[in-house]
């Protein structure tokens, strides 16, 4: 476990300097289109994410993790509970934004927490199919697979508002906070974890015996 | 006297070159030269050891454990130089230092700035920046602070001045000392084994051609060296390899007893350097195929 940290510490320790730019450029972003704040709380946890592995299979990088005393399983696990700061840093930024929007009087509504805390939920899921990709096509295929998760993050951002003229219904279930539905939650994650599960072993399966 | 790496029976196979059945034993306590030319499966095989490729068959034990169950406790205790830089190019020295120390149970951070100041490593440059020498001085930097009982070195002579080249060899041989630790590294530099190497495993076409002590090396091959009158059909065959010119010819023999007993006489009769049982054994496997 001491392990995954380290690996996860590496990869923020990596990203540093970026990460700064990358947070300060989104917040004035998601600021000046306070309106749709929570859709674009997408992109920092995933530019995060992408930046973190291009890195990591940029020149011979892999050959040095895989050199270090570890597992290899650890270093996808490490990959895979990386999306937890990841998804912490995305929710506390849209938070600033929305304060921000509320100290300049831009927004007097209620913060939307579940559809925020939807969108953030949405990252593990988007990043459950990259993995995958990631340790399947090695440095070789990253720039291609970054620019069509890129793409997908991008096109979804418009997307949300048709999805919801379209199903309306599934907006109105997420918004209803009834008990009775508790039991669909419960499905839902249950469902939701399974597939961030299967993903895993799906890289562990194509990285674990992977030549470097 | 134990194995600190045991290969048997290793093969792997790539589009155009396969390592074939590689049995070997690599001494505690000795410095080790992997020895071959370009393409030969040197660095294929170090690969394999680290754990970086899998063979598509035989085994691996290092200190006496199955390397692929026991990888994680294995590597804590190698210190691996690569013949390419593998760290983070945009990080400084001292970055990677922070990246790389909690990985290792014995990391001695007195050891790693004692050799950050005897290396001169400047801590706030970043990788890219640095010379080739230099990233080499970090990687054995890195590779001498975690109390490694195994150093596997991969090309650690190749682009670096002669000075520190004598230094990272003495600095090698004075690591051994306690006879715990032992070193593997490959090169073409022969010259390097001369100098500090105790056994010496050669590698040809993903084939072990030997894996012998330096000194009974020299001790069962001989270079002749004659007039090419004496190259008939059946004297040729003696020959692992054989360089003709218009005067004459040289070419190393295998049997040393043999070769003295026949050329004795006839040609000149001399103890080979490694380069030139290198030289032979390549130029004799290349006329075979």
């Amino acid at each position: 476990m001491y392990s995954s940290f380290y690996l996860i510490r590496k990869d923020f320790i990596l990203t540093r300097k970026y990460l700064l730019l990358l947070l300060l450029f989104y917040m004035v972003i998601g600021y000046s289109n306070l309106e749709s704040y929570i859709v674009s709380a997408l992109f920092p946890s995933m530019l995060m994410l992408m930046n973190a592995c291009s890195l990591d299979v940029q020149h011979n990088n892999q050959r040095f993790l895989v050199s270090l005393p570890l597992p290899r399983h650890q270093l996808v696990l490490a990959k895979y509970l990386s999306l937890l700061p990841y998804a912490a840093i995305s929710l506390t930024c849209t938070l600033l934004i929305y304060l921000a929007g509320v100290a300049t009087g831009r927004t007097i509504e209620p913060i939307a927490w579940r559809e925020l805390l939807l969108v953030i939920a949405c990252f593990p899921l988007l990043a459950s199919f990259y993995f995958p990709l990631y340790y399947w096509l090695g440095q070789k295929g990253m720039q291609i697979v970054n620019m069509i998760f890129m793409m997908l993050v991008m096109i979804g951002y418009p997307a949300i508002p048709s999805v919801n003229k379209k199903f309306p219904g599934l907006f109105d279930w997420i918004n209803s906070a009834t008990t009775d539905n508790i039991l669909l939650w419960a499905i839902g994650g249950m469902a939701y974890l399974f597939f961030i599960y299967c993903s895993y072993l799906i890289s562990l399966r194509v990285f674990v015996k992977k030549d470097i | 006297m134990s194995d600190v790496i045991k290969l048997q029976g290793l093969s792997k196979s790539y589009d155009r070159f396969a390592l074939r059945d590689i049995s070997l034993g690599i001494k505690e306590g000795y410095i080790t030269g992997l020895i071959g030319p370009n393409g030969a499966g040197k660095t294929s095989l170090i690969k394999m050891i680290m754990g970086m490729v899998y063979p598509d068959q035989g085994d691996i034990q290092l200190f006496g454990k199955n390397h692929l169950q026991q990888q994680a406790a294995n590597k804590d205790r190698i210190g691996y130089v690569s013949d390419e830089n593998i760290y983070y190019e945009h990080l400084t020295v001292k970055d990677m230092k922070r990246v790389i120390a909690p990985f290792y149970t014995r990391w001695d951070e007195k050891t790693y700035l004692k050799y950050q100041e005897k290396f001169k490593l400047p801590p706030g440059k970043k990788i890219k920046d640095l010379s080739k020498g230099m990233k080499i001085k970090f990687s054995l930097a890195v590779a001498l602070s975690h109390g490694a009982d195994l150093l596997i070195m991969d090309e650690p002579t190749s682009g670096l001045d002669p000075i520190f080249r004598r230094e990272l060899l003495e600095l090698l041989s004075e690591h051994i000392q306690d006879e715990k630790k032992s070193i593997v590294f490959s090169t073409h530099n022969t010259s390097d084994l001369d100098r500090i190497a105790d056994y010496i495993v050669f590698i040809n076409e993903g084939r072990l051609v030997f894996n012998e002590m330096r000194e009974t090396l020299t001790e069962k091959y001989l270079l002749v060296k004659g007039g090419r009158e004496l190259l008939d059909r059946d004297v040729r065959h003696m020959f692992i390899g054989i360089r003709e010119t218009g005067v004459g010819f040289e070419g190393l023999i295998g049997n040393r007893v043999e070769g003295e007993r026949y050329f004795k006489d006839t040609a000149i009769c001399e103890m080979p350097t490694l380069e030139e049982i290198m030289y032979f054994t390549v130029k004799g496997s290349e006329a075979h195929v």
